[in-house]
């Protein structure tokens, strides 16, 4: 295949494929989801990523939370409450019978929904800056490293990998991202790409390329492990074995 | 034509909350296909791409009182979820092609360039993928890419030519 203009190549790749995948808008899609989840989250956590600086409490909040109220109250039924004023409860005008009638939406703090799954302690003891943006301590800046790093303990740990317990249906599920964090990784099998553990070795290392920080921001990180964080940048890290367990290096 | 109760429902919430916050509307279909394109481009397939736009929409507008800069929000969140997309499949689609030995799809299956090109897209790292798509495709600057991204600057230019050397390499092997 010609790569001569690879660049070229892909970007009109990526305009025939989103012109034969037309996605239509569907605002009111939106609108009721977002009423489903209750319309509102808690105050967005201030890391870039979510929201950063742009999270203000102005005069929009009150009458934009209240005016969905109304929305929501109007629809089922409930008295509506003047835009802006809030979910105050009110007598149920819509019917005279005993009928009960639904509570007005909280618009108290509801769980926060951010826009991926970032787990509370994200990054807490570790991630170069957190520059994805997730809560959390950003490590110092640890300097260069040489690789292997004297400091691991020159031990070769050897982890076991079942590949059915690796299919990881999202990477919070995996536990064996602190093994292989423990793991002196020497030499590779030619067979055996790291980039084909899915969970344990993929954040930091993907077919032979780091994805960066990002990714190690992505694990609550062993303190150990930082050792092979260069600000954010990955070192290698190679598997020796799928078979056993623990096992010294020197026998 | 009869209306019902579910479709009356719908219309009195779209209305009020169309009517308390016109903005959000307006917000909303001046963005839309720019997310959609992006998430096209990010995503591994349509249909992924289409829920991406859509939740990040939906988040968008349940913050939407507070974001000062829901363009940006929105931005962020579409990559995000294109990254958790990717992440999901591309952790099955490795251990089932890899790890399980599955072979590989013969490259005479591949019925075009393009879906060479797309396969080798989706071998890359999300951050190759999404610097060379947002690089050449969308046309966004190394500091706009490193903003969406949430990386520093200096590490786009350094992913844009590896990802290229590695599509390239996958390419040439194909």
């Amino acid at each position: 295949m010609n790569t001569e203009n690879l660049a070229d190549d892909v970007a009109d790749m990526l305009a025939r494929r989103h012109d034969s995948a037309p996605i239509v808008p569907d605002l009111g899609r939106v609108m009721r989801d977002a009423a489903a989840a209750g319309l509102r989250s808690e105050p967005v956590d201030a890391s870039p990523l979510v929201a950063g600086p742009e999270v203000v409490a102005g005069p929009r909040r009150t009458a934009f939370l209240g005016a969905v109220a109304a929305a929501l109250m109007a629809a089922v039924g409930v008295g509506v409450v003047a835009a802006g004023a809030g979910p105050e409860e009110t007598p149920n005008q819509a019917t005279t019978d005993d009928v009960s009638v639904p509570a007005p939406p909280s618009t108290e703090a509801a769980p926060l929904e951010l826009p991926e799954p970032i787990s509370p302690d994200h990054c807490a003891s570790g991630g170069a800056a957190c520059d994805d943006g997730a809560p959390g301590t950003p490590i110092e800046d640890v300097g260069p490293r040489s690789y292997p790093d004297p400091t691991i303990p020159d031990e070769t740990f050897v982890i076991e990998i079942d590949p059915d317990d690796t299919v990881c249906s999202g990477f919070d599920a995996c536990a064996s991202t602190t093994s292989v964090a423990t793991t002196q990784l020497l030499d590779l099998p030619d067979d055996l790409d790291p980039g084909n553990l899915p969970c344990a070795i993929a954040p930091w290392h993907r077919g032979g390329t780091c994805d960066g920080s990002t990714d190690i921001c992505d694990y609550p990180m062993d303190p150990q492990f930082e050792h092979y964080v260069n600000r954010g940048v990955c070192e290698p890290i190679v598997v020796i074995s799928t078979t056993t367990t623990h096992q010294p290096a020197d026998g | 034509m009869r209306t019902s109760t579910g479709d009356v429902r719908e219309q009195r919430i779209l209305a009020a909350a169309t009517t308390a916050d016109g903005d959000f509307s307006a917000f909303y279909h001046a963005n839309h296909a720019k997310q959609v394109k992006r998430a096209l481009s990010l995503c591994r397939s349509a249909d992924a791409a289409a829920d991406v736009v859509h939740e990040a929409f939906v988040d968008v507008y349940r913050n939407w009182d507070r974001l000062e800069n829901p363009e940006a929000y929105l931005g962020r969140a579409v990559i995000s979820r294109c990254r958790d997309d990717g992440r999901q499949a591309s952790a099955r689609d490795r251990l089932r092609l890899r790890l399980l030995a599955e072979p590989r799809r013969p490259v005479d299956e591949l019925t075009s360039r393009d879906e060479q090109l797309w396969q080798a897209l989706q071998e890359l790292p999300f951050n190759h993928r999404a610097v060379i798509a947002l690089r050449f495709y969308l046309g966004h600057s190394e500091a706009e890419i490193a903003e969406l991204l949430g990386c520093p600057q200096g590490s786009v230019g350094p992913w844009i030519k590896r990802g290229l050397a590695s599509l390239r390499t996958s390419l040439e092997r194909r």
